[in-house]
C-alpha cells in the first residue's frame, strides 16, 4: 500500500454515510525499531476534510505564526480526525470506517 | 524536525511534512524528492501500517497526479525503462536520519537507487554525442 492510496480517498461508515475525504495522514514514530535505528513511523490516524490551500499549508493545526487575518482566512473549515483503529478496510479510492469521526482535539 | 510529539514519539502529518520534500544524502547532495511513501501492514492483525520506504520518480508521482495526466505520466516513464515490470525508486525509511525542511538519509548518492533517469540519459543520449567518451581529455 502507498500513502497515495489513502490521500484523497472518500471515507464512509459501515452504513455508507460519508465522513469526509482524507487530506492528510498523521504518523507517529513509535513503530518497530530496526537494529541500531530510530523507531519506525506508523500511521496514527487520518485527517478528514475538504482540500484547501490553508490545510495544504498547515493552517488547520492552529500553530502557524502569521497575521491574524491570514490565519483566520486560511484556518477556516472543519477538520476531523479518524484514529486508524477505526479503519475497517481500504478499498480503491474508499476507506470504510467503524463509528463516527471524532473532532480534532 | 517538523510536526510535534506526544508521549509515544514524534508526530507529523505525512502530506504536510514529508511529501515533496527534498531528499539529501549523507554529503548533503540532492537525491530527488519524496513522491510517495510505501506503507506496509504489520504481521499482527489489526496493527497500523508502518512507513517502510520513500518512493521516488515518475512511477511514484504519476499515481499521485491521477487522471489522464497521471496515466500518461506513468506510460511515458514505463516506455523509458527497459524492465518488464518497472517500479519506483525506493529508499528504505530506516536510512532516514532527520526530517526538517528536507529529508536527510544516511546513505551516499551512489548507494541510493535514485539516478535512473540520469543513467538512462547517459546511456541513450550522452553516449551518442561525438567526443562524449573522452570528455575528461
Amino acid at each position: 500500500m502507498r500513502l497515495s492510496d489513502l490521500l484523497e480517498a472518500d471515507v464512509v461508515d459501515e452504513g455508507g454515510r460519508s465522513l469526509g475525504r482524507v487530506h492528510d495522514v498523521r504518523l507517529v514514530q513509535d513503530g518497530p525499531a530496526p537494529a541500531g535505528r530510530d523507531p519506525s513511523f506508523r500511521v496514527l490516524g487520518l485527517l478528514l476534510g475538504n482540500a484547501s490551500i490553508g490545510r495544504r499549508l498547515g493552517y488547520h493545526r492552529g500553530t502557524q505564526r502569521a497575521p491574524w487575518l491570514l490565519r483566520t482566512a486560511l484556518g477556516r473549515g472543519r477538520v476531523e480526525y479518524l484514529p486508524w483503529e477505526r479503519v475497517r478496510r481500504v478499498e480503491q479510492g474508499r476507506i470504510v470506517a467503524a463509528g463516527p469521526a471524532e473532532e480534532l482535539p | 524536525m517538523t510536526g510535534g510529539s506526544d508521549s509515544r514519539g514524534r508526530v507529523l502529518d505525512a502530506g504536510l511534512s514529508l511529501l515533496d520534500r527534498q531528499v539529501l544524502d549523507r554529503h548533503g547532495l540532492c537525491a530527488g524528492k519524496v513522491d510517495d511513501l510505501e506503507l506496509t501492514m504489520p504481521d499482527e492483525a489489526g496493527g497500523a501500517p508502518i512507513v517502510t520506504a520513500i518512493l521516488q520518480g515518475p512511477l511514484a508521482l504519476g499515481r499521485r497526479l491521477g487522471g489522464r495526466l497521471g496515466v500518461w505520466w506513468i506510460a511515458v516513464a514505463r516506455r523509458l525503462r527497459n524492465e518488464a515490470d518497472p517500479r519506483p525508486c525506493r529508499i528504505p525509511f530506516e536510512l532516514v536520519t532527520d526530517i526538517d525542511t528536507a529529508v536527510h538519509v544516511s546513505a551516499g548518492m551512489d548507494e541510493l537507487d535514485v539516478l535512473r533517469l540520469e543513467h538512462w540519459w547517459r546511456d541513450h543520449v550522452i553516449v551518442k554525442v561525438p567526443g562524449s567518451g573522452h570528455a575528461a581529455e
